[in-house]
Order: structure tokens, then C-alpha cells, then sequence
């Protein structure tokens, strides 16, 4: 197929035109002398060539050859663009595939030479498929053809070498230039032969030991000298004599080929005789070049070897010279650039550098700088062209890869057949086995994997749902402690508020002291009593906190601060409703404290902040670390306290929360400050450890405020090594931008010698990774330096390196050609590749309609449904497996990733569609996708149970820490009851006994007016006291634990049966006890606390009674529950005060809250709660509960 | 005044105490015929002897709340008797009004001026709804609250220009009336389109210009409560 192809395109270069014998023969003899003359006499290359066009009349191949030649010359002048014009010509016109070819090859040359490198490519991939198909196998009909074609193959790799070794890609030069040895060996064209060795002689291309390189160089320059200048190939004399005074101007390598190479060296030094002691042979020799370039009109060559005489002079240390002739070299190529714009830009880059140099070695740094920079620029233009150079070698690249695209398609068509008919041999066989499959699809492999995958990852399941039932069991255990504690604190509070009506009644009374009428005594008594029984109540109370004192312990542990401020983040969207700013602290200090507590206190200071800051304010969470404690504090931009109350707020225990604050309507701060401070106090008291907790207050009116406080910390040691070790990449460019920034102002400041030592010193210390931009400018600075001090060797190692990072990395840019240049090199290959395609697609087809359609329709439905199926299984495999070892977050991730249900309804529609009204087969592939289901669900079920516990365990802790903070706070504040008024009762005590005292004394002067006053101020002032103290505590009973349910009687009974057999064994005591009910019936209650009541009531009377019985009586609306405790005598007057706030039976008193809570809280005002002696000897004591009435 | 009779049920003895002497000094009238520690002791004197006047206090023994129920008892079985609540129950609001319901005729609170001459004697001479000082005020404050907020609801019906109709409109989006719902009411004169143009203009009268994106008909309708323009005691819709 190919072939046929590429005869078709290469039909037209066969044809034969008719064409006298003589005629093609005296014009194929110009063009040759015109050729084998284009290295010796370019006059008479160009006068051939001219010659062959005349006579060529209709001979037009010959007369393209001519043009060919002239061109050539053309080239060798310089005049690049004619010659392109020229080539551009023959490239339209000719359509003989080995002219086109020594078209291309010169173009390649002539964009070589200007550093075109796109065309360079464009031309370079042209002449390669050429030379490729005559590797093909097309060959050339004419031995003149022959020649030429040998010649394009080692011109493409030397051209090729010398475009990579401009570029610094010495590799691609070497490999290049090895392929070329192929041609030239056994060719006979002395000029390639020539070529080829001045190339490797001319350096870079040998690669090995320097001094063996050298000699090496110097035997392919010699060859290339001599035998050039024996058969007058002046051209190859010059550039290789040229190249050996550069050799010979290095005085290692010119004593190293003396040594070596002595007979060699003799002959040029008798060639080159010296006449001047100063100057080595090497002058003589670039003398000589300039000469022989310029006798053979050869501009470009004749600057160049201006360059080399310069370079010597330079060396020689002859700077003025060596300026003049760079000088005169510039002006030579520059004035060819004038009528000739494509140009030897790397060429006059190198000029410029060297002039730079000149001019840096005179001491004028001005014209060095702008010589050095039109230097850099000319090499940054030249660097922009490699760049599309390397897109047009890509695009070389996928030619390649298309062609090999083909064969393996043409691989593919024929494997594929060979496959189609195994396929249909075997198609049979296995649809019997898919049916198969289907049935017992319970039994398949695949099946019995996932089954065994879904128990595991049950098991798993379960025991996190195990795991979680235990904590959940404990947190339930920890909410009803503090429930108990909880009822128990309310009551408490209960017994605070007793006293009040007390002080109401001492006031009225004092208030109606007489003094003039002599008689108050009833009333002083009175009061007296009500002072005693004050007291009295306060001493239960004392009492009792101190019995319970350490049963609520702090809850002390370590935990980064973190944890609790990530919880208070979550509350910024109330503040951003407000138009506050929040923000807060990012901190990994580690504090020992409790943590519940540590959060209600921040979330109260912020509710304040919240409060007193108005719209646009700020209001930030900070911490800051000491040495052994962190401070937390809240700090507003509101509206700030007075001085006063800053005091108030810090020293004094109690005050008027509501008078904190400014007048302007937002006084009041409530108790959440005192809350604050009395749990740092309980802190301080709790250990020594907590010496350094402090609650402070700072504010200035108008100004805002902060409220810290103060807690231990704990030295996370490993948290500190880990933020110390990374490095950060910016450190590294910031670090090179700094250096260079130091260079460039060192050299703008002409502190030359310190930046060629602080570069020099910085670029030996470099190891990767380093920023390349940098390290290429600070090799540049360095090189400028060493310019400006005239240290040679240091700027050109620094300048090559300079350049060669700079050529390695520039960024990249687009070309606008790009697709049409594509679309011209993949125009035959798509063709022929899309025909293949066009007819390996026809084929299948065929295949298809012939064979396989009826055979694959039967096949096909079994095999979806097995498909369906298998995929069906595994999203549930994979849905089951997402389920396993992973954390209870991770889960609910996967639970939402998980689309098995909408998978399995998009199967089950699947197969009821694939099956086309076969119902057997249908049932058969349901039933699997049930099988499926089935066990997929018994995996959700647990998850379902598992995060259901989840979500009770988070609500239970929930609700454990606030029923603790609440507990902590109600502590709080009942005792700084007792401690703040226990003074109060007994001074008025005093003042009613000194009243009493006076009232009895005969004195003519009754103080009983002063002392009226005094006892009425004390009273009022207690009063208020204890009003606001009480407030403060009253304020957390709002929050509600009670949790109403309905409850059957008879679980009461058996609750009280459990609850009582469980505290005699635990006592070791025997007692009989009866429960019964009257009728079935069911109460509204809180369980927990009915369990608190019962306990209250039974267990402080179990060591005294002999036998215990509980009733329920069914009324109408309520329950009548009565506890009857035997062998209990009681009087009248004592059972009345059992449950009288002064009755000092704290348990009864809790019991009496208990139901007042079931009062409030089921709907149903007037539960009873009664305590009576009974007919025989024994004390009932009964109380009501709501009736459930609808049971 | 004609002297009168009088029990007393007070649980604690020092509070029993301190009772009868205000009785004895300030009001001798008053002749007290029994005193009471707990429910049982109170229905036994009941039956012996019908007092003109009960002073009850509220709680007894365990009980906190026992006295409600023993005021219904007495209004149900002795008409005639007067019942004079006195509690310590100073913060309960609740329970004052569910003693109200039961049939007492006034609350003392143990509290300030405590028991007095003069408001024995006003409940004495019939007159319903004696309160001491402390109640007054307490009420005193509801009220004001009250007539704030209806006076706040006519200025925020003339400050935000509601007529009747963006009344009723918001009235019954509150309710949960779609908007053809209300356009299908009798006394709305506008069709659903209308209405959502009032909607729009509601909304831009309602909230000032840097709030008013995205705002819904539920926020709507909470402003308009915010603002007092609806009343959430008043929430009725229109009889169609």
C-alpha cells in the first residue's frame, strides 16, 4: 500500500523529458565544474554556473541546477536574502525531488547561517523525507544525481553539527557529525571530505582527554590545511588555517602539537616564519587567512578571521589593536547587513562580546557596557528563535510517530481478524457458561467474596457500635450523678430562698417598732426568733455544703486550647450578625484545666463582649503564653467601663451586677463575670498546681475592655520541634533575589572586585535547588565584573555559563505557524492512515452484519445482565468496603458518597429492559440483584444503629458537660452565700438583745430609736445582698434538665423494688417490703428523678423501720404513691415539719424539690407531698403524680 | 366594721406566729376562729366552723403548690368564704394566676409591707383582686409593656406607610397562605402578581438598602413582627 503510494508521488521526478544527449551532457559538465569550483574560485563557480543556465534551453532540470549553484555563491557572499529569493524559485517551480533536495540542504545552510532556526527546521524535516524515501529504495537514475544525493546526506549532518554546536547542544553536534563520517568516507567529493574534517578540527565535537582532544583537532586541521591548499580549495585553507593560529595562539597547545606532532608543527613554522619577537607564528597564520578570505570574496569568512587576528592581539595584550581590528570586522559584517538583512547574528554577537572586552581592557567601561549588552541581546533574539526550533523538531517527532502509528494498525487489522474468528469459535461456549452463571449466581465467586466482605465489615461495625453503647452507657451514668447532684443543689437553693420571707417579716416588724410607747417586747421577741431561725437555716445549709463538699470535683485534664476555641469559632455568625468582627487566636498551647468549665468561661466573657460592642466593632479571642501559664482573654472595642466598676468587677466578691456599666440604657452584666471568678477561686482551691489562675479585668471608659484569665500550662515539647523544622522555598528565592539585588547595586556602585569575590564565593557554594533566573543574573553580574577588573579567565567562565543556563532556560512562547506547518507534514500520513481506518472499519462491519450480529444478540443479553450484575456488585463491594476501618466522620463521608440504592434501581430497570419479555430470565437476574441488596443492607442497618448511637452520645455528653458547668456554678454561688451573709442574723441578734437590754433598763435616754434605724439599715442591706446573691444562682435553675415521659405504675414499683433490694445488699441488711398498685395505671414523671425521690426518701429511714410498703392508689387525676414505714413512731408536730424548709432533713427537703420540679413540669399544679403518723405506730409518707390519662 | 371570722393555714410556726400578731395588733376585728399546719387539719376546722375569711398559704409541708387546689375546693363547696392568698411564692407568676382561676380573691406576697389592715378590709367589703405592693407593681409593668407595644404598632404602621391591605397581606403570608390564597381572599383586591409586587415594595420599606438582598417571605414576615406591624396574639385570618 505504501509503496504504491509513494510511487505515485514520486512518478513525476522518472519521467523522462526529451532532451538532447549533447545538450544535457555540456550542461550537466558546467554545473559540476560549477560545483567542484564553489570551494576554489568562486568567480568561476559563479561564471559555470551562469554558463549551464545559457545553454540549458529546454533542459529546465539542468537550468535548475544552475540557479542552484548561483545561489550558492550567493550564499557564500552573504547575500542571504537573494540567495533565499533565489531557492524560494526553484522551490515553487521544480518538481524534480533531488534538485529539491539540494534546494533544501541550502536553505538549511543559509538559515544556519542567519540563525533562523524555524526555517532551519522546516528545511531540515523537508530534505529528510526526501533522503528517507531514497532510503526507501528509490534510487537515483544518474550517476550525477548520485553524487548529489550523497552529498545532501553528509551536508544535512554537517550543516545540522554546526547548527547544534552554535547552540551549545554538544551532544546533538558530536552525534551529528559521527552520522556524517557515513557519507564522506567513501565519497569522492574532496570538498565534503574537507568539510567534514575542518569541522571536527575546528572544536567542541571531539570529546575525550583535553590535551588528547587537542592533538586530535590539530591532525584534522593539518589534514584539512594541507590537502586543501594542495588541490587550491582555498576556502577550507582559510577556515583551517584560521582555526590552527586560534590552536597555535594557546601556547599549552602549540607546545603540547611541537612536542607531539613535531614535523607537522615545522612545516607551519617554516610556512610562518616570525618576524617580529613579539608575535608567534599564529599571527602569521591569521594574516594569511584574512588574506586568502579576502582574495576569494568571502566576506562572512573574512571578518571572521579579522575576529581571530584580534583575539591574538587581544592575548598579546595589544588592546588597542585588537579594538581596531574587532572594529574593522564588526563594520565589515554590519555593512553587509546594510544591503543584506539576514544576518550572522551569533557572529556579531560574538564581535560585540569581544569588543566589550577591548574596550573593558582600555579602561572605557562605557562602550564595554553597551557592547556587552548588545551582545546579551543579540544572543537573547538568537535564543528565541531555538525556541520554535524545538516545536518543529516535535512536529518532526510525530511524522515519525504517525508512520509508526500505521504499522501498527496494519499490525492491529490482522491480529484483530485472527481474533474475530477465535472470538466466534469460543462465543458459543461461553454463553452456555453465562447462563449458568445466572442461575446460581449465589454460588459464583465473586459472590461468596462479597458475602464473606460484608460479615467482616458487620463485625467491625458492630464493635464500634459496642464501643459506643459503653460510652454512651457512661454518659447516662455521669448525667444522672449530676442530676441527683443537680436536684440536690436546687434545693439548696430552695432552702436560700426559705429565709427570705423571714427577712421580710424582721423588717416589717422592725419597721413597727414604736420607740416612743415603752411596750415592744412581743415584737423584739419576735424578732428575735425569726434572727434565730435565720441562723438556724444557714447552719443546715452550711452543713450541707460541707457534707458534699469534694463529691463535684473538677474535671482537671490536659488538652490543647485549641479544642476549645475551635468550638467557640462556631459562634462567629452571631457575631457577624451583629456587624461584629471576631476573631480568634490560632494557638497549639497545651493547658491543664477543666475543659467544660474553660469553655463556659469564654463563651461568657464573648456573650459580654457581644453585648457591649456595638455595630462595626471588634471583638478577639487572644492567647498568650508564659512560662508556666497561658492567658486567655477577650478583648472588645465596645463601650468599656468606668474605673469604678473595673474595681468593683475586680475586687469586690459581691456587687450589683445590674449597676455595672454606662447610662446609656445597657447597664447590667449580669453574673456571668462572677460565675467566672468563682471558678478560678474554686481552681486556686482546688490545688497548689492552680496558684497561677487569675481573672482580671482591663478596661478604659469608651476605650473597650479585656477580660482575661489565667490557666496552667503544660510545655508541649514535641509540638515545638515540629514547628521549628520546616524551611520554606520562598526563604530560598528571597535568599537568591537578595544576593543578586547586593551584586547589581555593587557593581552599579563600581565595587567591581567585591562582587567577582562574593559571586565567585556564593556560585561555589551552590547546591540544588537553586532559582535558575537568579543564578544565571548573578552569573552575569559576576562576569561584568570581572570585565570591568580585567580578570579574563573568571569573565569567560562566568559568561559561558551565563549564556548556557540562559539557552538552557527561557521561557517558552507560542508560534503562530505552527498548525499549518502540521498540516502540511501529516497531510499524507493522515491520508494513508485514514484509510486504513475507513477500511478496517468496513471490514469490521461486515464482519459484523455477516457473521456475528445474531450470535452476540443472544450472547450480548446474558451478558449485560451478568454485567449489570457484577457491576451491581461491586458498587456494593466497594460501598461495604468504604464502611470498613475508618473513623465514625470518615463514615458519614462515605455514607454520602454512597449512591448503591439509586445504583440498584438503575440495575434492576437495566435488566427488566435487557431481558426483552423473557420472564425467566428476568426473575433470574432480579433475584441476584436482591441477593445483592439484601446484604448490602444488613451493612446499612448497622450504620443506621451506629450513627443513631452516635448522635445520642454526643447529645448525652452534651448535656453531661452542661449539667456539671451548671452544678460547678450553683456550688459557686451557694457558697458565696454562705459565706457573704452568715454575718447579717447574728449582728441583728445582737442589736434585738441590746434593744431588749435597753428596753428593760430604767435610763431616761432609750436608744431605741437609733438602734431601730441600725437594725432596719442592717436588714435592708442584708436583704439586698442576698436578693442579688440569690438571683445569681436562681438564674441557672432556669435551664431545665427535666425530661417528662410516661411511665406505667408498675415500672415505678419495680424501679423502687430494684433501687431498694440493690441498697440492702449493698448494706448487707435483710427488710421486707411489699409494692402494689390498685389498678393499672400510668403517670407523667422523670424517671431519674422519681429513682433521686425514692433514694431521698427510703434510704436515710432503712436502718430504723422494720418493714417497708409502697400503694398506689389510682384517683382521678393523679396517682397517690404512699411509702409506709413500719416500726416508725412519729409525732403529729414532727411529721408536719418533715418537709418544711426548716425541717434540716436534707434529703426530705430534696425529695420536697422533686416534686415541686414534677409540679412545674407536668402540667398539673398541687402535687402533694405529706408526711402523717399512722394508726399503728408507723409513719406514711405519701405523694401524687400526675395521671397518664390516656393509657 | 363588724367583727369576722378567720382561719388561718400557715405551715411554719414562727410565719404562723408572726401572722396572728399582725392580726391581733392591726386588725382586731378579726376573730380567728382556727389555724391550719397542713390540708387535713385545714378541712377538719372547715367543717366545724364556715369562716367568713381564709388566709391560705400556698404551700404545705412537701407541697409547694397544695394551696391552688385547696382555693378551688373552697370555691366549689363554701361559696360565701372569702380567700385571701398569702405566699411566699414572690417570683412564681404563674402560680398566681392559676390561684386567680381557682377563686381567690386577692395575693399578699411575704414580701415589703406584708400582711395589712387594708387590704384585709378591702377583700372583706367584697372587693375581688386585692394585691400588695409588689404584685401592683409587677403588674403595673406587664401593663405598660402591653399598651408600648400597641402604641409601637400604630407607629410602625404610619413610620412604613401599611395600609390595610399590606397588612393583611403580611397577616396572612404569616399564616402560611400562599400568595393566590390571599389573592383569592374577598377583601383583597389584587391578583397574585400585584402581590408580589407589593411584596417587593414591602420589602424595600421594610429593611434599609444594604439588607434588602435576598429577602424571602418568612423574613418578610419576621420583620413585620420585629417592627410590631404584625401582632402574633392577633394572628387570625381573615373570615372569608
Amino acid at each position: 500500500m505504501k509503496h504504491l503510494l509513494l510511487i505515485l508521488l514520486l512518478l513525476p521526478l522518472v519521467a523522462c523529458q526529451r532532451v538532447p544527449e549533447s545538450l544535457r551532457n555540456e550542461v550537466d559538465r558546467c554545473n559540476e565544474r560549477s560545483y567542484h569550483d564553489r570551494y576554489i574560485d568562486i568567480d568561476s563557480a559563479l561564471w559555470y554556473a551562469k554558463r549551464a543556465e545559457q545553454l540549458s534551453e529546454n533542459y529546465t532540470d539542468g537550468r535548475t541546477e544552475a540557479k542552484i549553484n548561483q545561489a550558492f555563491v550567493l550564499y557564500q557572499q552573504m547575500k542571504f536574502d537573494d540567495a533565499l529569493d533565489l531557492l524560494s524559485v526553484i522551490e515553487k517551480t521544480s518538481r524534480n525531488q533531488f534538485l529539491l533536495l539540494a534546494t533544501h540542504i541550502l536553505q538549511m545552510k543559509v538559515a544556519q547561517r542567519v540563525g533562523d532556526g524555524e526555517s532551519f527546521f522546516a528545511y531540515r524535516s523537508r530534505s529528510r523525507q526526501i533522503l528517507d524515501r531514497i532510503e526507501e529504495g528509490f534510487e537515483p537514475v544518474s550517476p550525477h544525481y548520485a553524487a548529489m544525493v550523497n552529498h545532501a546526506f553528509s551536508e544535512l549532518h554537517i550543516v545540522s553539527s554546526t547548527y547544534y554546536y552554535y547552540l551549545g547542544l554538544d551532544s546533538a553536534a558530536q552525534a551529528e557529525i559521527q552520522q556524517a563520517y557515513d557519507y564522506v568516507k567513501d565519497s569522492r567529493d574532496t570538498a565534503q571530505w574537507l568539510n567534514y574534517n575542518y569541522m571536527l578540527g575546528s572544536g567542541g565535537l571531539i570529546v575525550g582527554e583535553k590535551d588528547e582532544v587537542v592533538l586530535r583537532e590539530f591532525e584534522h586541521l593539518f589534514l584539512t590545511y594541507t590537502l586543501a591548499k594542495a588541490r587550491n580549495y582555498t576556502y577550507f585553507e582559510a577556515n583551517a588555517l584560521q582555526s590552527l593560529a586560534s590552536m597555535m595562539a594557546d601556547t599549552c597547545a602549540a607546545n603540547l602539537i611541537r612536542q607531539e606532532q613535531t614535523g607537522s608543527f615545522n612545516y607551519l613554522s617554516t610556512e610562518y616564519p616570525t618576524d617580529d619577537a613579539s608575535e608567534d607564528l599564529s599571527f602569521a597564520m591569521a594574516r594569511r587567512t584574512i588574506y586568502l578570505f579576502e582574495k576569494n570574496k568571502d566576506l562572512y569568512q573574512t571578518a571572521c578571521a579579522y575576529r581571530t587576528l584580534g583575539e591574538l592581539y587581544f592575548a598579546n595584550e595589544d588592546y588597542e589593536l585588537a579594538l581596531d581590528i574587532f572594529k574593522l570586522a564588526l563594520k565589515m559584517v554590519e555593512d553587509q547587513q546594510e544591503t543584506n538583512p539576514s544576518t550572522v547574528n551569533p557572529w556579531i554577537a560574538n564581535i560585540r562580546e569581544k569588543l566589550s572586552l577591548a574596550y573593558s581592557a582600555l579602561g572605557d567601561k562605557y562602550y564595554s557596557d553597551v557592547n556587552r549588552n548588545i551582545y546579551l541581546d543579540l544572543l537573547d533574539e538568537y535564543r528565541q528563535n531555538y525556541e520554535s526550533e524545538t516545536r518543529l523538531a516535535e512536529l518532526e517527532h510525530e511524522v515519525t510517530s504517525l508512520r509508526i502509528r500505521i504499522y501498527i494498525l496494519l499490525l492491529l487489522i490482522v491480529v484483530t481478524a485472527l481474533l474475530a474468528w477465535l472470538f466466534v469459535k469460543r462465543m458459543k461456549r461461553s454463553t452456555r457458561r453465562k447462563l449458568a452463571h445466572l442461575d446460581r449466581f449465589e454460588e459464583s465467586e465473586d459472590f461468596k467474596k462479597f458475602s464473606e466482605h460484608v460479615s467482616e465489615v458487620c463485625a467491625g461495625l458492630s464493635d464500634e457500635a459496642e464501643l459506643l453503647q459503653d460510652e454512651l452507657n457512661v454518659s447516662r451514668l455521669h448525667i444522672q450523678k449530676y442530676k441527683e447532684e443537680n436536684v440536690e443543689r436546687r434545693a439548696k437553693v430552695a432552702m436560700v430562698y426559705s429565709i427570705i420571707p423571714y427577712l421580710d417579716r424582721m423588717q416589717a416588724e422592725v419597721k413597727k417598732i414604736k420607740p416612743d410607747t415603752a411596750d415592744n417586747s412581743d415584737r423584739l421577741e419576735y424578732i428575735g426568733e425569726l434572727a434565730d431561725e435565720i441562723m438556724h437555716i444557714n447552719e443546715t445549709l452550711t452543713d450541707w455544703i460541707k457534707m458534699s463538699q469534694g463529691s463535684l470535683a473538677l474535671h482537671i485534664s490536659t488538652f490543647p486550647l485549641k479544642e476549645v476555641l475551635d468550638v467557640v469559632s462556631l459562634s462567629r455568625n452571631s457575631f457577624e450578625e451583629r456587624g461584629i468582627a471576631l476573631h480568634i487566636a490560632e494557638s497549639d498551647i497545651q493547658v491543664k484545666a477543666d475543659k467544660a468549665l474553660t469553655l463556659f468561661m469564654v463563651n461568657t466573657l464573648l456573650d459580654n463582649a457581644r453585648k457591649f460592642t456595638p455595630d462595626g466593632g471588634e471583638v478577639g479571642v487572644s492567647v498568650e503564653g508564659a512560662d508556666d501559664y497561658v492567658e486567655i482573654s477577650v478583648s472588645d472595642t465596645g463601650v468599656g467601663l468606668s474605673e469604678e466598676d473595673c474595681g468593683k468587677l475586680n475586687d469586690n466578691k459581691v456587687y450589683d451586677a445590674s449597676e455595672i456599666g454606662n447610662d446609656d440604657g445597657r447597664k447590667g452584666f449580669g453574673f456571668g463575670i462572677m460565675n467566672c471568678k468563682g471558678i478560678i477561686n474554686k481552681y486556686r482551691k482546688t490545688s497548689r498546681l492552680f496558684g497561677v489562675c487569675q481573672f482580671g479585668v482591663n478596661s478604659q471608659l469608651g476605650a473597650g475592655s479585656r477580660f482575661w484569665f489565667r490557666l496552667p500550662r503544660v510545655l508541649a515539647s514535641l509540638l515545638i520541634f515540629f514547628t521549628l523544622q520546616p524551611v520554606h522555598s520562598e526563604d530560598l528565592t528571597s535568599d537568591f533575589e537578595s544576593i543578586y539585588d547586593s551584586l547589581y547595586t555593587a557593581n552599579i556602585d563600581g565595587r567591581y572586585a567585591e562582587v567577582v569575590s562574593k559571586g565567585e564565593d556564593f556560585l561555589n557554594r551552590l547546591t540544588p535547588p537553586f532559582d535558575t533566573a537568579y543564578v544565571v543574573l548573578i552569573h552575569n553580574e559576576t562576569a561584568i565584573a570581572a570585565l570591568a577588573t580585567q580578570q579574563w579567565d573568571i569573565y569567560r567562565k562566568h559568561n559561558q555559563e551565563c549564556v548556557r543556563l540562559h539557552q538552557l532556560f527561557t521561557q517558552d512562547s507560542s508560534i503562530p505557524a505552527y498548525c499549518e506547518q502540521m498540516q502540511h507534514l501529516h497531510s499524507n500520513g493522515i491520508l494513508i492512515y485514514l484509510f486504513l481506518i475507513l477500511f478496517s472499519l468496513t471490514a469490521a462491519i461486515l464482519f459484523y452484519l455477516l457473521y456475528l450480529r445474531h450470535g452476540l444478540r443472544s450472547r450480548n443479553i446474558y451478558d449485560r445482565l451478568s454485567e449489570a450484575l457484577s457491576s451491581l456488585l461491586s458498587s456494593a463491594d466497594k460501598a461495604v468496603s468504604s464502611y470498613s476501618d475508618s473513623s465514625l466522620a470518615q463514615l458519614r463521608v462515605s455514607v454520602d458518597a454512597d449512591h448503591f440504592d439509586a445504583e440498584r434501581d438503575r440495575i434492576a430497570n437495566a435488566v427488566k429492559e435487557t431481558s426483552e419479555n423473557d420472564e425467566n430470565l428476568s426473575n433470574l437476574a432480579s433475584r441476584g440483584v436482591e441477593q445483592i441488596a439484601g446484604r448490602y443492607t444488613e451493612v446499612r442497618t448497622i450504620l443506621d444503629n451506629l450513627f443513631n448511637l452516635e448522635e445520642e452520645r454526643r447529645k448525652a455528653l452534651f448535656e453531661e458537660d452542661r449539667i456539671y458547668v451548671m452544678n460547678q456554678i450553683l456550688d459557686n454561688s451557694l457558697s458565696t452565700i454562705k459565706h457573704e451573709t452568715m454575718y447579717y442574723p447574728a449582728r441583728a441578734k445582737q442589736i434585738v438583745e441590746q434593744m431588749q437590754k435597753d428596753a428593760q433598763t430604767e435610763s431616761e435616754e432609750k436608744k431605741t430609736g437609733s438602734y431601730q434605724s441600725e437594725l432596719s439599715q442592717l436588714l435592708r442591706y442584708y436583704h439586698d445582698v442576698y436578693l442579688i446573691l440569690y438571683n445569681q444562682a436562681e438564674l441557672q435553675l432556669e435551664q431545665h434538665h427535666f425530661r417528662r415521659q410516661d411511665i406505667s405504675v408498675a415500672d415505678i414499683l419495680n424501679d423502687f423494688s430494684a433501687l431498694l433490694r440493690a441498697e440492702l445488699d449493698r448494706r448487707h441488711l435483710s427488710l421486707p417490703f411489699t409494692s402494689e398498685a390498685d389498678a393499672p395505671s400510668a403517670v407523667t414523671a422523670d424517671r431519674s428523678l422519681l429513682h433521686t425521690l425514692f433514694r431521698s426518701l427510703v434510704f436515710d429511714r432503712l436502718d430504723t423501720v422494720e418493714a417497708l410498703s409502697l400503694h398506689a392508689v389510682s384517683r382521678e387525676n393523679d396517682t397517690l404513691f404512699t411509702l409506709v414505714f413500719q416500726g416508725l413512731a412519729i409525732s403529729k408536730e414532727e411529721a408536719d415539719s418533715i418537709f418544711s424548709p426548716h425541717g434540716h432533713s436534707i434529703p426530705d427537703l430534696v425529695a420536697r424539690q422533686i416534686i415541686r420540679e414534677h409540679d412545674s413540669s407536668c402540667g398539673m399544679l398541687g402535687l402533694r407531698l405529706y408526711a402523717e403518723p399512722a394508726s399503728d405506730g408507723s409513719l406514711a409518707i405519701s405523694f401524687t403524680l400526675k395521671k397518664q390519662t390516656e393509657l | 366594721m363588724e367583727p369576722f371570722k378567720v382561719i388561718i393555714v400557715e405551715d411554719v410556726m414562727l410565719e404562723l406566729k408572726g401572722t396572728e400578731q399582725i392580726f391581733r395588733s392591726d386588725i382586731p376585728e378579726a376573730q380567728i376562729i382556727g389555724t391550719a399546719q397542713n390540708e387535713g387539719e385545714f378541712w377538719k376546722l372547715m367543717r366545724q366552723d364556715v369562716p367568713d375569711l381564709v388566709l391560705l398559704d400556698l404551700g404545705l409541708g412537701g407541697s409547694t403548690t397544695v394551696g391552688v387546689d385547696i382555693c378551688r375546693q373552697i370555691r366549689s363547696r363554701y361559696t360565701s368564704v372569702r380567700v385571701l392568698i398569702f405566699t411566699g411564692e414572690v417570683l412564681n407568676e404563674r402560680l398566681w394566676v392559676e390561684v386567680l382561676n381557682a377563686g381567690a380573691d386577692g395575693i399578699i406576697l411575704k414580701t415589703g409591707n406584708l400582711l395589712q389592715r387594708d387590704d384585709v378590709m378591702l377583700v372583706m367589703h367584697g372587693r375581688h383582686l386585692v394585691f400588695n405592693e409588689p404584685i401592683l407593681e409587677k403588674i403595673m409593668q406587664r401593663f405598660k409593656r402591653l399598651v408600648n407595644a400597641e402604641s409601637d404598632k400604630s407607629d410602625a404602621m404610619i413610620e412604613y406607610e401599611i395600609d390595610e391591605y399590606d397588612e393583611r397581606f403580611l397577616r396572612h403570608l404569616a399564616l402560611g397562605y400562599t400568595k393566590e390564597m390571599i389573592a383569592g381572599l374577598r377583601r383583597m383586591p389584587f391578583g397574585a402578581k400585584s402581590l408580589e409586587k407589593r411584596q417587593a415594595d414591602l420589602v424595600s420599606r421594610l429593611f434599609p438598602a444594604a439588607e434588602r438582598t435576598g429577602i424571602n417571605a418568612t423574613r418578610l414576615v419576621t420583620k413585620a413582627f420585629q417592627l410590631h406591624i404584625l401582632d402574633v396574639n392577633h394572628l387570625i385570618p381573615d373570615e372569608d
